[in-house]
Parts: structure tokens; C-alpha cells; sequence
């Protein structure tokens, strides 16, 4: 009964996560601020939900929800949303629950566990971050100034093509039509020219250097943003088939960091993890807790290749981990052992990821492969949105 | 006839955007470090509005409304961004 009782809770969980809150056409975005995040950090601490499928052709099939508190807050209260609010809200953006409900290989109910994490040091959070840009009053300027005096060559007609191109010079990368300064016309050249050398900051760019600073600035800052330490904490609490409360407990830390500062295409994060679980030991009567396992984790998770949208979507994490067996050691393992563990993430959609877990006894040879499902995220909300908004017409 | 036009600039998180609107003879250019609104007098005719800024979390929107009535909007990327909204007034 137990077991269904927290299927129930499971799926009201994300019902509530997924139901739509009634906000106004205008907020009717489709992006997301934790689409810049690598998968792994999206593990380690997720921004708003994530849905996923375990083990999908193994043994033991799971299945997880993870939300941050802000993200079941602002559900209620769409107000967390605005900027002083959110940033007043610490805590709840860096504290995430997590349900997770394991199966067998028969798809026969095994375990419920309920963990809470939170973050002691988030500093790589860009949403919290106040981007100042170098240089942007004087970059507004410059473009204010020439566009106007060159429009008004143009009789004011902002639809002319010419005036419509050398606006485009100013568009972002990516975004439009960003006109070359080879195709800029040459009288609008002229005009941009002069504008520049009226402002010391710029008197020694060239129109290319002028037209990409922001866009190089912002690079820079984020860079620097998203290689800043992140240090978590969790306690899993776990109840197994038979309906006792408490057949597992788990108590563990991670921490991240970026290690490459300069590289847009790509980076390596230093992960560590250290981890405390407390388990039935089978081979005594009753139900108790006194198998404990003491693990701890090195490695680095490459980020091999991030699109033009500066998004991760090929990652590979490698490293070593080390099991102290501390209490209720069996009678064919060895206290302390090594393991070689990977995993390679790839980015399907915005949204969805495939990790693909390997792990490697150096001792018994054996090779295990996991592969799973992840989506962090109100996909399914910003689908609905997408359809609400007519967007596919 | 001058109509009043608002130009809705809206985002969740943190941001700021820097808004021009050409031709210019009406509206200075202006900048908002929070989710906001401004109200012109323009005549009738075609403009461009330009705006250029950060939003960090989820991307933003600008709508362009004529006295309340949307007549344009523009979805905004998350992170750095600087993009046309053509409109007729």
C-alpha cells in the first residue's frame, strides 16, 4: 500500500511542478537559464526540475524528480520570478528535493527515497549575477549617434534597405542578420567612423572590434561566472519494499569547479564527491542500518563541445572512486575498493540528455554500462507554452 | 495624430537592456535594470526600436502596445543580446 501511496505523491509531485501557472502572454518564453549549464552541474544542483529514467536496460530501473524550492514556490507565488525577489531568495534557489522510486528488472516496486540537498557555495549562479558590460554606454552611444544621423539621410524612412543593413551591423552574433562591415554602405561606414573616433574607447578598434565588444565582453564574464566553485550537500533517506521507514540513509557532498578560463568552445570541471550510506546488513537478522560504505570521487568532466549558443552538448566525465566498506563487510569483498567510473553525456534536445555510465573493476575485470534518460526542466510547460503561443504556425 | 505607444520590456531574474527607438525625434534613448514600461507620443508612421542588454535567466520579451493594443513583441535571448523590433504606429 506504501508503495502506492508514494507513487501517488510522486505524480502529484510532478503534476504540481508541470501544471500551468496562468501568467500573461508577455512572459511566454521558451528558453532557459540552466540551458548554459553543463549536464553534470545540472546533476550536481538543479536549477528549477529535472525528470529522469535510470538504468534503462539494467537491473535497477529508476525513476527520479528533482526541484529546486523556488522552483515549487514560484508556482504558487509567480512573483518569485521578479528580480528582487528571486535574488532575495537565496535559499530556496539553492535548496532542491528529490523523489526517487527504484524497480527491478521485473519493473517489481524496490525502494522509495526522499533526499534534500542544498548548496553551501553557488557562485557560479548567472542569474544572480549583475552582468556589466564594458564599455556599454559608450557602445550605445556610438550606435545612437551614427544610426541617427544616417537616417536622417534617408528621410527618416527606417524601412529603407540600407538603413535597415546598418542597423543589422549592430545585431548580436547569432541574431538576425548581423550586416559585415564589408557589406555596410559605405556612407553609413563614413558616419560610424566618425562616431568612434569622438569616443576615446574606441578611437583604436576597428569596426569589426567595435561591433563584437559586447558580445566578447558578456563571453568573458560568463566564462568567468560559470567556472566558480559550487559545493552541495545531501541526505537521502530511503524506505525499502517491505513498508519499514529508514532501510537506507545516505549522507553525502559534492563540490565543482572550472578550470579553463579562456576557451568558449570547451572546458573541464574538477569534480569531487564524498559520500556516507548506511544500509540493511543482510547478513544479520532483523533490519537495521549497520552496513556503512564510505566512497569518495576525483575526476573531470570535459565538456567537449559546446554549440554556437555557447550550450554544452557533448560531455565526458572520468575518474576514480574508492569504497571503504566501514561496518558489515560480507564475507567475499575486500574493505577497500578501487573503481574506474565515466560518463558521457550527450545533449538530444535543449532539454534532454543521455548519459551513458560505465564503471570499471580493475579487481574482477567487469565492465558495467548504464544508460539513462535525463531532462532538466519544465519542458513539458514550455511545450504547452509553445503550442498555447501558436508558435508552430 | 500622436498616439501613445508603451514599450514593454519584461524579464525574470536579473538583467538590464538599453532601448533605442529610430526615428528619434520623439523618444530619447532609455535604460531599465528591472522589468518596466515607457509611455511616447508618436506620430504615425514606421520605427525601429533597437535594444541591447543582458537577461540571465530565462531569456525577456519587448512589446511594442498602441494605446494598450500589441502591435509588436520580440522574445529575447537569455545572456548578452542586441536585436531589431521593427513597428507601425
Amino acid at each position: 500500500m506504501k508503495k502506492f501511496l508514494f507513487s501517488i505523491l510522486f505524480c502529484l509531485a510532478a503534476y504540481a511542478s508541470f501544471a500551468q501557472t496562468a501568467a500573461p502572454p508577455h512572459k511566454e518564453t521558451v528558453r532557459t537559464a540552466a540551458s548554459l549549464k553543463t549536464g553534470n552541474s545540472q546533476d550536481v544542483l538543479t536549477s528549477f526540475y529535472q525528470l529522469a529514467i535510470g538504468d534503462l536496460t539494467g537491473n535497477n530501473k529508476s525513476f527520479d524528480f528533482k526541484s529546486s524550492l523556488l522552483a515549487i514556490k514560484a508556482k504558487t507565488d509567480p512573483t518569485l520570478w521578479n528580480s528582487l525577489n528571486y535574488t532575495k531568495n537565496s535559499f530556496a534557489r539553492n535548496f532542491v528535493i528529490s523523489l526517487n522510486t527504484s524497480l527491478d528488472s521485473n519493473y517489481r516496486f524496490k525502494s522509495n527515497t526522499v533526499g534534500f540537498k542544498y548548496a553551501i557555495i553557488n557562485k557560479r549562479d548567472k542569474t544572480v549575477f549583475q552582468f556589466s558590460l564594458d564599455r556599454e554606454k559608450e557602445w550605445n552611444r556610438v550606435m545612437n549617434a551614427s544610426l541617427s544621423k544616417y537616417l536622417k539621410t534617408l528621410n527618416n524612412d527606417v524601412t529603407d534597405s540600407n538603413f535597415v543593413a546598418a542597423s543589422n551591423f549592430f545585431n548580436s552574433q547569432g541574431v538576425g542578420n548581423q550586416t559585415s562591415v564589408a557589406n555596410l554602405p559605405p556612407a553609413f561606414r563614413d558616419t560610424l567612423n566618425k562616431e568612434l573616433q569622438r569616443y576615446s574607447a574606441f578611437n583604436r578598434l576597428s569596426l569589426a572590434q567595435y561591433q563584437n565588444h559586447l558580445q566578447s565582453s558578456y563571453d568573458s564574464l560568463s566564462k568567468i561566472v560559470e567556472n566558480q566553485p559550487l559545493w552541495v550537500v545531501n541526505a537521502d533517506f530511503t524506505s525499502g519494499a517491505d513498508g519499514a521507514l529508514f532501510t537506507g540513509l545516505k549522507f553525502g557532498t559534492e563540490y565543482l569547479k572550472g578550470m579553463i578560463n579562456n576557451n568558449a568552445r570547451s572546458n573541464l570541471e574538477l569534480h569531487l564527491k564524498a559520500t556516507a550510506t548506511f544500509d540493511d546488513d543482510s547478513a544479520s537478522l532483523g533490519r537495521d542500518l549497520k552496513r556503512g560504505v564510505f566512497s569518495v570521487f576525483a575526476g573531470f568532466n570535459w565538456i567537449i563541445l559546446k554549440n554556437a549558443q555557447r550550450k554544452s552538448v557533448l560531455e565526458i566525465k572520468g575518474g576514480l572512486s574508492e569504497n571503504y566498506i566501514m561496518s558489515g563487510m560480507y564475507s567475499d569483498e575486500k574493505e577497500i575498493n578501487f573503481t574506474g567510473e565515466g560518463t558521457l553525456r550527450v545533449r538530444l534536445t535543449n532539454n534532454l540528455w543521455v548519459p551513458f555510465d560505465v564503471k570499471y573493476d580493475p579487481r574482477s575485470g567487469n565492465v558495467l554500462g548504464f544508460i539513462s534518460i535525463k531532462s532538466n526542466f519544465d519542458w513539458l510547460n514550455a511545450a504547452r507554452k509553445y503550442l498555447a503561443a501558436g508558435a508552430g504556425n | 495624430m500622436k498616439k501613445n505607444v508603451s514599450i514593454d520590456f519584461d524579464f525574470k531574474g536579473v538583467g538590464h537592456g538599453n532601448i533605442s527607438i529610430f526615428p528619434d525625434d520623439n523618444c530619447e534613448p532609455f535604460s531599465l535594470d528591472s522589468p518596466g514600461t515607457r509611455t511616447f507620443q508618436l506620430e504615425q508612421g514606421n520605427y525601429l526600436l533597437r535594444i541591447e542588454g543582458v537577461v540571465s535567466m530565462e531569456g525577456g520579451t519587448v512589446n511594442v502596445a498602441d494605446n494598450g493594443t500589441l502591435i509588436a513583441a520580440l522574445k529575447l535571448p537569455e545572456g548578452y543580446f542586441s536585436m531589431p523590433l521593427s513597428f507601425t504606429v
